[in-house]
């Protein structure tokens, strides 16, 4: 086969997820027993009663955090190959990535300082 | 192993600088909590100024593996850049100032913008100039949003963050099909043609796709539909400099490009790009003017007179692929560049100067009527003035820069034998100085109508018009030094 | 009257699609498998490489046609993971890696924050029209042939994908050599984002 070979354990490993996720909901409702009553139609919220509408706002805050969290995962993506060939690269390629760090820590700091790492 | 040379570091002074710049304004702002932020904008020119002084500095040549290029094009380029955020910077402290809402991010996105501008008139290679039109783009997105109250003002930024999204799509999925037949990004391999025989076809395609992600950004027609309500819901002095800085900098790299393009596809005249060049080039001539003339909103008028100038620097870009009258023709887009910076700016300070004083929410419908300017000539003299020149420039009437830009543009393309459209230039022009001096009819002969707001003047405003005025005269009067600086940058492009 | 012709208008559009797809499926593809007229039977990997090309463009379709917008986010979902699984083809683990990590474990959280963030989406009046469906068939119609023939007819410069090696310390060398100056560049792009996010979402300004 094709050098593919090496992703086959993944594969079953993808395959069974799927099957298995498949075969747990779709043999609950075949086999389950179906009583419905009013309150195990109305929406699940954790125990609660049900308040408001589903689609209701987040605030603005999960934004803010999941952008930062997207802008410093992309920094790790990038540093990661830097990591692996840290010691071939040497300290010019410590260099040129202390220059690329440093842009992201001064983005950091304004960040925090400016509050909007705070919770309220 | 990573080398880089001092001339490497050098050569990229200019973009380093303005990128610290943007850095230290950030910091300030959360750093030095005093209120006060006078200094912001200063801080600005100063580092603006820098940057321009720095791009004389550098050694000429290919840097980065060819991924750039430090030579007098770009030093044109970034001088013409710098020069624009300086005024630009002074515009907005005042604007801003009024509002209430002058902040160091403001600054700090407009030299973030201004770097990826400056490095995208060196970009020789279409995945840097990806990276710096990226740069360029995010920060003019938050600048276009920095008033978000408002219907007008939220639909600008949404709308240009939708099309600057889906443009710089097409210039990247065109940037893979040109990697797909070259087997390189960067322009002087692509100029070298398709590796195979037959792949001619696939480096057409993803030319035209990179072209018309680079048309979106410069507003050609019919590229431009986003152009007018963006220009007319962002912030004035937003407006001012995307209408200057971008406009540049996506000039600079379509004109790089377009070069490129025409050796790759061999020849200028008989192949289709020269051709699809110049129907675009029309178009936008055509649509820009016409659509100009029943504009009663003076800020949505210059917006179309924005795409109308596109269509006059697109015949220059046009006339360059002639070798024999490209020097001409890069020099004349370059001018001309450097003259609608000055005259742009200029004429939305005056209209940023004439909105009334609230959020931009609060604004009538007509807050940008051709009525609010009647009678401007008694209430404001000197600003009447300034916005006379600045409409005597754009409309292209002598002795200003306007003129002697588009006579330069003009003169390129009747060398390069594009006479119908050097024809279809002078008549749109003449269309022009209609809806320019409308306006300078209602300045100075119409009578104000009662209660009309004297329009907010500030120190800093009054400089930075009178630096734009005196820059319109001289680059009109004595347009020699700049001209042939201008020349010089045009000569070293290959 | 009106949206019944779009209804239709957009299925045959699909159905278009569907056709173009299958034409070069035939044409093209299965030709290579059946040399003079000896059925060979496709290897596993083409059959899973076409199953993943598959669920991509099916992915992408979901986006551009559901009418729920959760919906088109999980669209979105099974187009970034067609993709990570075409890297895997190219042997770039890498780049498959890096693409599960910040489109989907990033980006498309980010967009689903982005959806809930904005209820009321239908009410936001826009002043200009859009082109609508005749306006896209139209440009579909100028672009997709153009481009699809372009595809077809070209003679591609094929590479054999590389042995599956590990690639990440050579991406790591080409960062630090080759691509130096774009990485660079990249922090800003990075920077200003980061600005960006905090502009956008801040409260109102007032003076103070």
């Amino acid at each position: 086969m094709t050098p593919l070979e090496s992703y086959f354990p993944l594969a079953v490993v993808f395959a069974l997820a799927l099957v298995l996720g498949l075969a747990l909901v779709g043999l609950a409702a075949l086999l389950g027993p179906r009583r419905p009553s009013r309150v195990k139609e109305a929406p699940f919220e954790c125990g609660s009663d049900p308040v408001g509408d589903a689609r209701g706002r987040f605030g603005v805050k999960f934004y803010v955090i999941a952008l930062l969290f997207v802008v410093f995962d992309i920094e790790a993506v990038f540093i990661y190959p830097w990591a692996v060939q840290v010691r071939e690269l040497g300290w010019n390629g410590f260099a040129t990535m202390a220059v690329f760090a440093a842009t992201l820590v001064a983005g950091l700091a304004y960040v925090w300082k400016k509050g909007a790492l705070d919770w309220e | 192993m990573p080398t880089v040379s001092s001339q490497d570091v050098l050569a990229l002074a200019p973009v380093a600088i303005l990128a610290l710049g943007g850095i230290a304004l950030l910091l300030s702002e959360v750093f030095l909590t005093s209120g006060k932020r006078g200094y912001q904008a200063f801080l600005t020119v100063l580092f603006a100024a820098t940057a321009g002084l720095t791009a004389f500095g550098a050694t000429p040549g290919k840097v980065f593996a060819g991924q750039a290029t430090a030579d007098a094009f770009s030093a044109f380029v970034t001088i013409t850049v710098s020069f624009g955020l300086a005024l630009a910077a002074l515009v907005s402290a005042s604007w801003l100032d009024a509002r209430g809402a002058e902040r160091g991010e403001f600054y700090a996105l407009s030299l973030f913008a201004a770097s990826g501008m400056s490095l995208l008139g060196m970009a020789s290679d279409l995945l840097v100039a990806f990276v710096a039109i990226e740069i360029m783009s995010l920060s003019t997105y938050a600048l276009a949003a920095w008033m978000r109250r408002g219907k007008k003002p939220a639909e600008a930024a949404f709308k240009y963050f939708i099309l600057g999204a889906f443009s710089s799509a097409l210039l990247l999925y065109g940037t893979s099909l040109v990697f797909g037949a070259t087997g390189s990004t960067l322009l002087s391999d692509v100029a070298r043609g398709p590796l195979q025989a037959g792949g001619s076809a696939l480096l057409s395609a993803g030319l035209v796709l990179v072209a018309a992600g680079l048309a979106f950004k410069v507003a050609a027609v019919p590229f431009h539909v986003w152009t007018p309500d963006v220009y007319e819901g962002a912030p004035t002095p937003v407006t001012a400099f995307m209408a200057a800085g971008v406009k540049t900098a996506a000039f600079a790299i379509l004109a790089r490009t377009v070069l490129a393009a025409y050796a790759a596809t061999g020849g200028a005249a008989d192949s289709a790009f020269p051709r699809v060049l110049a129907v675009l080039a029309l178009l936008t001539m055509l649509v820009g003017n016409l659509f100009a003339v029943p504009q009663r909103s003076v800020k949505r008028m210059l917006a179309y007179s924005s795409i109308a100038h596109a269509g006059y620097l697109l015949l220059g870009v046009l006339a360059a692929g002639l070798p024999a009258v490209r020097e001409r023709a890069l020099s004349g887009v370059l001018f001309y560049l450097a003259s609608y910076t000055a005259s742009a700016i200029g004429a939305f300070a005056v209209v940023g100067a004439l909105e009334s004083n609230g959020q931009p929410g609060d604004e009538p419908a007509d807050a940008w009527d051709l009525e609010r300017l009647a009678g401007l000539s008694r209430r404001r003299p000197l600003l009447a003035f300034a916005m006379t020149v600045f409409m005597l420039s754009l409309a292209g009437v002598p002795p200003t820069a306007g003129f002697v830009a588009k006579l330069l543009v003009f003169q390129a393309a009747v060398g390069a034998q594009y006479l119908a459209l050097a024809v279809v230039g002078v008549l749109t022009s003449a269309l022009g100085a209609y809806y320019y001096l409308r306006v300078v009819v209602y300045m100075y002969m119409r009578p104000a109508a009662e209660g009309e707001p004297a329009g907010v003047t500030s120190p800093v405003l009054s400089v930075a018009l009178a630096v734009a005025v005196a820059a319109v005269v001289v680059l009109g009067i004595g347009s020699e030094p700049v001209a042939s600086l201008a020349r010089a940058a045009a000569a070293v492009v290959r | 009257m009106n949206r019944t012709f779009s209804k239709l208008a957009l299925w045959a559009f699909l159905a278009l699609l569907v056709a173009l797809f299958l034409g070069y499926f035939i044409t093209r593809v299965l030709p290579d498998y059946l040399p003079a007229g000896r059925a060979v039977p496709p290897r596993l990997g083409d059959l899973v490489f076409y199953a993943c090309a598959a669920a991509t463009v099916a992915g992408a379709a979901g986006v551009a046609f559901s009418r729920n917008i959760v919906w088109s986010c999980i669209g979105l979902l099974i187009a970034l993971l067609g993709t990570a699984a075409l890297y895997v083809f190219l042997s770039a683990d890498f780049l498959a890696v890096a693409q599960l990590l910040v489109y989907i474990g990033g980006v498309l959280v980010l967009i689903l924050f982005a959806v809930m963030l904005t209820n009321r989406i239908g009410e936001v009046n826009v002043s200009n029209q859009s082109l609508g469906l005749g306006g896209g068939l139209a440009v579909f119609a100028a672009v997709a042939p153009l481009l699809m023939l372009v595809a077809v007819l070209v003679p591609w410069p094929v590479r054999p994908p590389g042995p599956m090696a590990p690639t990440t310390a050579r991406i790591g060398d080409e960062f630090l050599s080759t691509w130096l100056l774009p990485f660079e560049v990249a922090s800003v792009v990075l920077l200003a984002t980061l600005v960006g996010a905090v502009v956008m979402a801040r409260k109102e300004l007032k003076a103070d």
